[in-house]
């Protein structure tokens, strides 16, 4: 019998093909760049293992392992913990990891990976078809590639593709994506060479047709070779190749035979987004459709900040790409397929596109995710949903994203959990800023939506318009409740020290409609929450200044969206003074002391408050005596992002 | 002889503006030049180098012979023309001028150090004042 979600999904759960292999359905696991989880050495860890475990168990009908260097002196390296295949001696676990894939009945694909320019990380240079310097200063500067370093990479490339082959997988994948390697000889940006591999689009693709050629002569024909190629390179204004040149790209790929193209976008350094939460979901679907349309024959993977299995059941069945292409909506939640399969959609815990992941591996660090607290800790039991050997009756107060995620998990457990919040809307801060997001809100509304779905679910009994005093606790402890987990957010404190203060607004009361807002706005404080209040009402028409005492703005945003706040202030000719202090607040107006001590008064109807964010701890002290347990997380102990929330409230849920 | 290359016009500038590259240590070296003499054989680029707080930034010409041939920390590329109206502009903010170029993508900026060389001479406010975070850029 099939299942409500096969019912209702037929496209995405339909058999499909690639090359010689049946699928069990039309969804390809995204090889995601990589996990920065491993060795230094290139060995995989117990904790990628862990996690490849976790990757097998998604229901995705083909399954590709994420890059592996293919190069000893790691050239093609570029990040710290990235997987080797360029010696026999890492095979063993790259078996284990297809046995895994083929258990599930999955097909395995192998992504070799050389990251060209973005490459040679413990090296202190990159490798280029052309020495063209970094746009960002993060990465090695470059060296041209000789032509014997590019018949040496080739030959690597086929040698670790045959590896991947024999012990197990059934084919293996090469990428463009995001500026590697093969990007950079496609790329008119990085590629000018005057040699036979530059200058016209079919030099440029040389590189590509020969790396097509050794490795198939290396797999064989009878296993795969899927290629990642960029549908848009958004690298326009660096003189990079145009969608149409893409587009040929991807013709001259499927000219030599290959089985699958996945039609990616962007290059990590393009200074535009690609599949952040400011895109729209689905915008880039005219790129599949015209990869479909223009080259019939050969199947397309999709995936680009399509996270949603109803526009993507919709697009196949259109016809707009053969398979769905799902990677980060897997970190965020890796049960993702099989909710979809059993049509449990409200129980999909949503991939937010603020790319934290992201954030995480250009700091050199393994990704994590915003949403999913146990990604990154499969290996470790002390972040699985276990069943509690002692059953309790909790009471967590506040509803925001880690109250929400603490009551949701602890009740998963098995506990008897009562959530507490004081207004009368779940979300805390994560709600507000929702509602003003200059990206698309819908992304972090689904969150919200998703953890009331959860605390109805696992029985949580939430108890709203319910502020909680030390009266109130005392009026059920300590024999009704066992624990306390205080997540009561924190606030934007008055500073009494400034004459005028009491005509200040906060900016939570601004944002929800509480207080007028004048037409001009100065908001005290820069970082996230000042970012939002002034983008907010600079949208709205009014004119904002932001005054700010640090030296410069979002220094509380993560590295992903601190340019995206810089453009929107510019864009919103938001005015900004930095390092400077307020003095006095008065009708009309805000006096602030800049670093030489200057007055300088900017004109301001309203000062809205966003700075000087105070975590809510009075509970947290007040109740010690009351309750055998007490806890305090997210921004209750110190104010924080929302990542810091979800995995503060997911880890006291799963050890409370 | 392109507009742009005049030093005099960027002395002007830099007389009225103070030196953008306080903080920055002595010896680095910013590059300035045409996106259209990128595709020619020979073309001239104009340097600021930070000399020492006393003497703020020394103006110079020099040959491009490859990204990488010179000595430049930094180098932004955009059409001449795009460049004669950085140092011309009023009110004067070079930085401004360069800092929207690149937002608008008619300014381009190579980073010819990697971040953490760019750390040690001291570039962080000015890349940030750029738009461009250094220390917490991707």
């Amino acid at each position: 019998m099939k299942a409500a979600g096969e019912e209702r999904f037929p496209n995405l759960f339909k058999s499909g093909k690639i090359g010689n292999f049946p699928t069990k359905n039309r969804i390809k696991y995204g090889a995601c760049c990589v996990s920065n989880y491993n060795n230094r050495d290139g060995t995989i860890s117990e904790r990628e293992l862990a996690r490849v475990r976790v990757i097998t168990q998604t229901g995705c009908g083909i399954i590709t392992n994420q890059g592996a260097y293919a190069d000893p002196k790691g050239e093609g390296k570029a990040y710290y913990r990235q997987i080797a295949l360029y010696d026999d001696r890492f095979m063993p676990q790259f078996e284990k990891i297809a046995g895994w894939i083929h258990e599930a009945g999955a097909v395995a694909i192998q992504q070799i990976l050389h990251c060209g320019r973005y490459g040679g990380i413990d090296l202190g240079y990159c490798m280029q078809p052309s020495a063209v310097p970094q746009t960002l200063p993060h990465f090695r500067p470059p060296r041209e590639m000789t032509k014997e370093d590019i018949k040496r990479t080739l030959k690597e490339y086929a040698a670790a593709s045959a590896r991947a082959i024999k012990v197990g997988f059934d084919g293996v994948e090469i990428t463009s994506f995001m500026g590697y390697l093969l990007a950079n000889f496609l790329s008119k940006f990085t590629n000018r060479r005057t040699d036979e591999y530059g200058g016209s689009l079919e030099n440029r693709a040389r590189f590509m047709r020969e790396l097509i050629y050794v490795i198939k002569e290396a797999i064989g024909d009878r296993h795969i070779l899927s290629v990642r190629l960029n549908g848009a390179e958004l690298m326009d204004r660096y003189g990079g190749s145009t969608e149409e040149e893409c587009l040929e790209m991807m013709k001259i790929a499927a000219a030599e035979g290959i089985d699958m193209i996945s039609v990616t976008v962007g290059w990590q350094e393009s200074p535009a987004s690609s599949i952040g939460r400011d895109v729209a979901p689905g915008h880039w679907l005219y790129l599949s459709e015209r990869a479909k349309r223009e080259i019939p024959d050969v199947p397309i993977a999709f995936g680009a900040r399509l996270a949603d299995a109803e526009m993507a059941d919709r697009a196949l069945g259109e016809g707009k790409f053969d398979f769905w292409e799902v990677c980060r909506p897997l970190l965020a939640d890796p049960q993702r397929i099989v909710k979809v399969r059993e049509n449990r959609l409200d129980e999909i815990k949503p991939c937010i596109g603020c790319n934290y992941c992201l954030s995480r591996l250009f700091r050199d660090l393994p990704y994590l995710c915003t949403v999913n607290g146990e990604l990154g800790h499969e290996v470790e039991p002390e972040y699985q949903i276990t069943p509690t050997a002692l059953h309790k009756r909790i009471m967590v107060i506040g509803g925001g994203p880690a109250g929400m995620e603490c009551a949701a998990t602890a009740a998963q457990r098995g506990h008897e959990v009562h959530l507490y919040e004081a207004s009368d809307k779940l979300g805390g801060q994560l709600r507000v800023f929702a509602d003003k997001d200059l990206a698309n809100r819908e992304d972090l509304h689904s969150l919200i939506a998703y953890y009331q779905t959860q605390l109805k679910k696992q029985g949580v009994e939430v108890h709203m318009s319910t502020p909680v005093t030390p009266e109130l606790i005392r009026s059920v402890t300590p024999a009704d409740i066992d624990a306390i987990v205080v997540a009561a957010g924190a606030t934007v404190e008055k500073d009494a020290r400034i004459t005028g203060i009491e005509r200040a607004v906060l900016a939570h009361d601004a944002l929800d409609g509480r207080v007028a807002v004048g037409q001009k706005v100065a908001v005290v404080g820069g970082g996230k929450v000042g970012l939002v209040t002034a983008e907010h009402f600079a949208k709205e028409g009014h004119e904002v200044t932001i005054v700010e005492e640090s030296r410069r703005l979002a220094e509380d945003v993560i590295p992903t969206w601190r340019w995206r706040h810089s453009q929107w202030v510019e864009d919103l000719n938001i005015k900004v003074f930095t390092q400077v202090r307020i003095k006095h607040i008065s009708d009309g107006s805000v006096t602030v002391l800049d670093k030489n001590g200057d007055e300088r008064v900017i004109l301001a109807d309203t000062v809205i408050l966003a700075g000087n964010r105070k975590s809510r701890q009075e509970l947290f002290l007040l109740a010690e005596f009351m309750s055998d347990e007490i806890h305090i997380i997210g921004d209750a102990v110190s104010p924080r992002g929302l990542h810091n929330a979800i995995h503060d409230g997911y880890k006291m849920g799963v050890r409370i | 002889m392109l507009a742009y290359l005049e030093q005099s016009v960027w002395r002007d500038l830099l007389e009225k503006q103070g030196n953008p590259m306080h903080g920055v240590q002595a010896g680095a070296r910013v590059a300035f030049m045409a996106k259209e003499d990128l595709a020619g054989t020979e073309a001239d680029m104009i340097v600021w180098e930070n000399m020492t707080d006393d003497i703020g930034i020394a103006i110079g010409t020099q040959a491009f012979q490859g990204f990488h041939a010179g000595d430049a920390d930094l180098m932004f590329v955009a059409d001449a023309e795009v460049l004669l109206q950085i140092c011309t502009a009023t009110p004067v903010d070079p930085i401004k001028k360069l800092r929207q170029g690149i937002r608008h993508g008619t300014v381009l900026c190579y980073f010819l150090r990697p971040k953490r060389e760019l750390l040690d001479m001291g570039y962080e406010e000015f890349v940030e004042a750029l738009g461009l975070p250094l220390a917490g850029c991707l």
